[in-house]
């Protein structure tokens, strides 16, 4: 083994737009990998699906403002950011915010949920990293289905 | 030309008004269905119900043959990714977009909306300029890249201004006298030796940097 590779990699500085069930995992599963966390909705209540111990510890951290105000994007240190995942079930939210990340913020890794296949088409070719989550759980289920 | 207008709020709406009475045909999207009707009854047949970010519902607005795409929608993200559908899916080459949030018109031309308008600034101009120079009219900006703009400058009636030639005011730089209207309404192109009276409104091409300096001169007259 080489020197370099015992190296710890850096901890990222990764942001998270929507805070429902599938933002809440996401936050906690990428923690877990010892990422720093910022995750942004403008529903307060929406925290309460994070778990108390990592808010305690700072390894995530919940920011209360809506994720296509630039301002408020950059509350969450966009600026600083290495990931930006834009999760809310409003394609065109997601959009807006994740070309803001990439174009303004110039975060490097930007993954949006698309769920409609034409724009996510359009997206891609526009070099977001586009997931959908209605896809994925389509597939899997027809794939259940079938077997 | 064929015109598709996203939204038939106060703005899409009055704008469809418009195309249709310049001949144009257009289509207007809407989500909500109540916005759809009260339109279609207004104009005829004009709208298509449903989300302007919809490949779907953009086809069957005509985008395909569209000539210029207009989105008027109060929501930004919806603005933004149906001039962006418009635009890849159907090859529009200009798309207009009003921009509520003032921070991000730069971001949407970077993102490739022809003309991004920007309505905080639009009012906030308005109003400053009603303020500030009571009795100027912007009629329009001429050019972009010069910033010139046409003004219609109203001389009081009540002003103490002596009658005088175009010919005796320094008109500032950068600044053409187009027309003068006088009083009882006739409307003439000025020469050097034309008269201008108070209560007279003259129409004229001018920076913003000289509109005031125009005005001040027409009012009080030329320097002594």
């Amino acid at each position: 083994m080489t020197e370099s590779s015992k190296i710890q990699p850096k901890i990222k500085h990764m942001v998270i737009m929507h805070c429902d069930g599938l933002g809440a995992s996401i936050a906690n599963a990428l923690s877990d990998q010892g990422n720093k966390i910022y995750i942004i909705d403008d529903r307060m209540e929406a925290f309460n699906r994070l778990p108390k111990n990592k808010i305690d510890s700072d390894d995530i951290t919940p920011i209360i403002g809506d994720g296509t105000i630039k301002n408020h994007l950059a509350r969450a240190g966009l600026h600083n950011a290495d990931v930006f995942i834009a999760l809310s079930d409003v394609d065109s939210r997601n959009a807006m915010a994740a070309q803001m990340a990439k174009h303004i913020f110039k975060i490097p890794k930007v993954i949006c949920r698309i769920d409609d296949p034409e724009r996510q088409k359009m997206y891609n070719s526009l070099g977001l990293y586009c997931i959908s989550a209605r896809t994925v759980a389509t597939q899997m289920v027809v794939e259940a289905a079938k077997a | 030309m064929h015109i598709i207008i996203i939204g038939a709020g106060k703005i899409g709406s009055s704008l469809a008004e418009w195309f249709i009475s310049l001949g144009h045909e257009i289509a207007v999207v809407e989500q909500e269905p109540i916005k759809c009707s009260i339109l279609d009854d207004e104009l005829g047949s004009v709208t298509v119900q449903g989300d302007g970010t919809s490949k779907e519902i953009l086809l069957s607005a005509g985008t395909n043959r569209g000539d210029i795409f207009i989105a008027t929608t109060s929501s930004d993200d919806v603005n933004l990714v149906a001039c962006q559908m418009a635009k890849y899916h159907f090859g529009i080459s200009k798309t207009v977009s009003i921009v509520n949030d003032h921070d991000l018109t730069a971001f949407f031309e970077t993102l490739g909306v022809d003309i991004p308008i920007d309505s905080t600034e639009v009012l906030l101009n308005r109003i400053q300029q009603g303020l500030i120079s009571e009795g100027t009219v912007h009629l329009m900006s001429v050019s972009d890249f010069h910033n010139r703009i046409l003004v219609s400058i109203k001389i009081p009636a009540e002003s103490h201004m002596q009658p005088t030639t175009i010919g005796d005011i320094s008109i500032p730089n950068e600044t053409l006298i187009c027309l003068v209207i006088t009083t009882n309404g006739n409307a003439s192109i000025p020469k050097n030796d034309s008269m201008i009276n108070p209560g007279d409104e003259i129409v004229a091409v001018t920076t913003p940097e000289y509109e005031g300096r125009l005005r001040e001169l027409l009012i009080k007259g030329p320097d002594k």
